[in-house]
């Protein structure tokens, strides 16, 4: 097929939580899963190191700390990790940018409930 | 060996084991494909009670099998005793219905709809299916977001900039052309490979 695929498996605890039942809640999707449950982004370094700062380190400790996060360049989760630990960062996610990708994400899932919602409308409509 | 020589040996040993060059070969490929198309995989329903005869009167419907479930070993537990398979030429590429409970707190029949990889499960094929199940509730979706070309998304890309809730890294940068986030049986289950 020549793309590259991204499979999200949802289990019955993450469907019940969030309450999918049935087909007419898919729409339900598009609130959902964006940011929450998918979301590309990249370590802000300005904000990491205004963060660092706010969180009671000193020059010279953020700049081992940003040393260590450089480190694992190329693995996200990784440098969020090496944030909670060293930096005691509670929510690494305001130190992220969000990238262009979300928007890709969020106007395929649109354009996806949007054929469920109509096709539900027409045979309602019958 | 010098450091350089080394940084390109470590390199190519990554390049082999992750499949970078690879990946990227494949979406070079196909670079008239969408940027991001979001398809319905896989879809798992359970119901108070099916028909199978009315199941073979939709068009494109074709039983393929139907046989009853044994234990592979004595101790194994099943859940359901018979499991029934059907063939259409819809959007749904294999329909499986397990029946025959063989326990009271589960439902009667649980039936998992296979999408074919080109179109995903479409509306209509889904509906219809699920026009002839009585009380019927999803217990699994399966979503597929197909990135093309175009859109620069890889699965080295995957690995360096997404996060998937708080599904933890599972088999990431372990096996070639494939990564995977959090575990079967939690809430979510992420993949990622080349198609």
């Amino acid at each position: 097929m020549g793309v590259h695929r991204v499979e999200l498996q949802m289990n019955p605890k993450f469907l019940t939580r969030d309450g999918i039942n049935d087909t007419s809640d898919f729409h339900r999707l598009v609130k959902i899963l964006p940011v929450r449950h998918i979301f590309f982004a990249e370590l802000d370094e300005g904000k990491v190191r205004q963060h660092l700062r706010y969180a009671g380190h000193s020059a010279q400790e953020v700049g081992r700390i940003m040393e260590r996060v450089k480190e694992h360049e190329g693995d996200l989760y990784a440098q969020c990790s090496v944030l909670r630990k060293r930096g005691r960062l509670i929510n690494v996610r305001r130190a992220l940018a969000p990238l262009g990708t979300n928007n890709l994400v969020v106007r395929a899932l649109k354009k996806w409930s949007k054929q469920w919602l109509k096709t539900q409308q027409r045979l309602e409509g019958r | 060996m010098t450091s350089a020589h080394k940084m390109r040996r470590v390199l190519e040993v990554l390049d082999r084991r992750l499949g970078l060059s690879w990946e990227r070969a494949q979406l070079v490929d196909a670079k008239g494909t969408a940027m991001c198309r979001v398809r319905l995989d896989r879809l798992v329903v359970t119901a108070s009670g099916i028909s199978e005869d009315l199941i073979c009167c939709l068009p494109g419907f074709r039983r393929a099998k139907k046989h009853f479930l044994r234990p592979k070993h004595p101790k194994h537990f099943l859940s359901y005793g018979r499991l029934t398979t059907f063939e259409t030429t819809t959007s749904i590429r294999q329909m499986i219905v397990l029946s025959d409970r063989r326990m009271r707190r589960l439902a009667h029949c649980k039936v998992t709809l296979i999408a074919r990889d080109e179109t995903g499960l479409e509306p209509r094929d889904v509906l219809s299916v699920r026009g002839l199940l009585p009380d019927a509730r999803i217990v699994l979706v399966e979503l597929a977001f197909d990135f093309g070309f175009s859109s620069g998304v890889t699965g080295a890309y995957v690995r360096r900039h997404a996060l998937f809730g708080k599904s933890r890294p599972c088999n990431v940068a372990s096996l070639r052309g494939y990564d995977s986030w959090g575990t079967r049986k939690g809430p979510k289950f992420v993949r990622s490979y080349n198609k």
